[in-house]
């Protein structure tokens, strides 16, 4: 149960993972001309919303939307389900594209220019940004992955994120941050990670992430902030990349992890995993010869589905091992499979439509891709009459990088001839990339990204329905304490001057005083719990005190105060 | 230094791990449609890619156009307050 004016209690015992998502789309001076669509409701909603600055807003559907230094950051509401986070995810975005249209349509812009915005994790200029996923843990779980027993991190979560890849990365064009050449490869972000364990986000970026806010009582609670994955646009994706990797979390906690996949090099693996289109490749393990991504999360599955039948309310993830050992089987089979499905699938499937009827494939474009690189940052446009005259008048590093070209081209067996053509299917390729993650989601073909161009085609599998999105966009999920935080929000916003995940602080002007609401336990708050207590829309000092005298009954009865 | 060392230390790749695999299935897509009902799909495929993949040329000038973040480091420290006040000042609300 929230506090009122109470510091948090202290206690143990295993929670559940309540999971959420920080996604951090970038926005860019671009070309679209989105239309503005009726959204009035929602848009009226969050300007009610708790704000912790001026551009810092904790909105009625329990989410949090901000200005984080230069690009906008939307979190969703803590959500108890992997579908309920998909829900979620969705109706952020779909609020972030009403402030794009807005402010597109408020005069402010300089002429001519407009704002795009892409749920994507890379500017493809060598700067990545991430989708963080956050998981709620025991503070005994924490301690002992982050601190105590690294080697049962090392073991199992860490194997488990270089792997999941093939499930929920969401397709990249070529490499980026200085690793090898790629045509295409899973995941936006593999190329970024340079370390295993550490505290770092932007540079030196760790696979398993050790930031310690726990946005609940630390004596119980902690955070799991997880930064290795993509943004997705797929429903299904979010779905596996928050639902599996919940379910492992849950069988860390209870030591229900049969196995030890340690691998022997985890940032070379991420890496070919994520370049291996057969999915057939398999990666040093510390202790046996070496396994493929699909067979070592096939060990997880099969681990999953023993510990999913004899969890309490495990029906909730019944579905994610149903979607989890589909996908599998698909990556044992033909990957075409899931080209409604995943977003790296679709996306390839998209561009492997077009390299056919270019008549090429990803092995050209691979080794195209340097050079074309190159060329541009030299400023040269080989098989012209006077590129060589103009190789010879370069100088220092410029000069260095020329020679290595004409030397890479001669090793990789180019032909210059070919290079126009090249560097058009690489930057078509490249723009189709880049346009997936456009998150506008108009009627018209103009008006809508090209995600959910193909959606609109019947060339995207759907998980939700838009009516499980819609409702999100005003309301919270029900079943964490997003719900009372929604609810005060929304009822009693005009006496809100302070919001954050665990804390609404209210001015209360029949006592001149402010009062602060605190919410320790994520799991709490729900609308079941709370339902009694506000079925007559009480006023916000009715309130406080009924959840101070709930506390208290609670207490006097020896139960968790909490 | 060899312009194969040279091409191994300061080329393409030079952060990748050595050994590690630099293989690639490509070139793997086969033309015949699946069975599962991708013919059907390949259609509207082709009818986005057009829309796309016309004119390429506007998306490399902008990958390979300077990055606001990298040239003007004093973005990445601005804190939202700072923020805020310069978007104020040029007739933001």
């Amino acid at each position: 149960m929230p506090t009122v004016h109470q510091p948090a209690a202290r206690g143990g015992g295993t929670v559940p993972h309540q999971p959420w998502l920080g996604n951090s789309p970038v926005a860019a001076s671009a070309f679209g001309n989105g239309d503005i669509a009726s959204q009035d409701d929602m848009l009226d909603a969050s300007a009610t919303a708790g704000t912790t600055s001026a551009w810092d807003f904790m909105l009625p559907n329990g989410a949090r939307f901000y200005i984080d230094h230069a690009h906008p950051e939307f979190s969703t509401a803590e959500a108890a389900t992997p579908r309920g986070v998909v829900a979620a995810d969705k109706a952020g975005e779909r609020i972030v594209e009403a402030c794009r249209q807005r402010a597109n349509a408020s005069g402010l812009l300089p002429q001519g220019a407009a704002i795009a915005i892409y749920k994507n994790n890379s500017d493809q200029k060598g700067n990545s940004y991430g989708c963080h996923e956050n998981y709620l843990l025991a503070t005994s779980t924490f301690e002992s992955l982050l601190n105590r027993q690294l080697h049962r991190t090392l073991a199992t979560l860490i194997p488990f994120l270089a792997t999941r890849t093939i499930l929920c990365g969401a397709g990249k064009v070529g490499s980026e941050n200085g690793t090898l050449p790629a045509g295409f490869q899973l995941s936006q972000r593999a190329d970024f990670f340079e370390a295993i364990l550490g505290l770092q986000t932007t540079y030196h970026r760790p696979l398993v992430n050790t930031r310690d806010e726990p946005h609940a009582d630390p004596g119980r609670f902690r955070r799991l902030h997880v930064i290795a994955g993509d943004a997705n646009m797929a429903e299904y994706s979010t779905f596996l990349k928050v639902g599996t990797t919940q379910l492992v979390l849950l069988m860390i906690e209870d030591d229900r992890i049969p196995f030890d996949m340690t691998l022997a090099s985890p940032l070379d693996a991420v890496r070919t995993i994520s370049r291996d289109l057969s999915f057939c490749q398999r990666v040093p393990l510390a202790h046996e010869n070496a396994m493929s991504a699909v067979e070592i999360q096939t060990q997880f599955l099969e681990a999953a589905k023993v510990y999913v039948g004899g969890l309490e309310g495990g029906d909730a993830y019944m579905e994610v091992v149903r979607v989890w050992e589909e996908t599998l089987q698909a990556l044992r089979g033909d990957w075409r499979a899931l080209g409604g499905r995943l977003d790296w699938a679709i996306k390839r499937n998209l561009m492997e439509r077009y390299l056919q009827n270019q008549g090429t494939d990803w092995e050209t474009v691979r080794r195209w891709q340097w050079p074309v690189e190159m060329t541009m940052r030299l400023a040269i446009e080989p098989g012209t009459a006077d590129w060589t005259t103009n190789l010879g008048t370069m100088a220092g590093r410029d000069r260095e990088d020329a020679e290595l070209l004409i030397q890479y081209a001669k090793e990789q067996g180019l032909d210059w001839n070919d290079y126009q053509k090249q560097r058009e299917t690489y930057f078509s390729l490249r723009k189709l990339d880049l346009e997936y993650h456009d998150i506008r989601h108009g009627s018209a073909d103009s008006a809508c990204g090209l995600f959910y161009r193909l959606q609109a085609k019947g060339a995207v599998d759907r998980l939700l329905t838009d009516e499980e999105i819609d409702r999100l966009l005003v309301a919270p999920p029900e079943d964490t304490r997003a719900y009372l935080r929604g609810y005060c929000i929304r009822r009693y916003g005009s006496q809100l001057c302070g919001a954050d995940w665990e804390r609404l602080t209210f001015y209360l002007p029949e006592t001149r005083q402010e009062s602060s609401l605190i919410l320790p336990d994520p799991g709490a708050g729900g609308r079941v719990q709370l339902e009694p207590l506000l079925a007559d829309d009480p006023a916000l000092p009715t309130l406080l005190e009924r959840l101070n005298r709930s506390q208290g009954a609670r207490s006097a009865t020896g139960e968790d105060a909490i | 230094m060899s312009n194969q060392e040279r091409i191994r230390e300061q080329g393409p790749g030079r952060r990748q791990v050595q050994g590690e695999s630099t293989q690639l299935p490509g070139g793997q897509q086969d033309a015949e449609d699946l069975a599962s009902g991708l013919g059907s799909t390949n259609a509207a495929l082709d009818d986005i890619l057009a829309d796309y993949v016309s004119d390429p040329e506007p998306t490399a000038a902008i990958i390979h156009g300077a990055s606001p973040l990298k040239h003007r480091p004093e973005l990445r420290q601005r804190s939202n307050e700072e923020f805020v006040r310069a978007f104020q000042q040029r007739g933001g609300q």
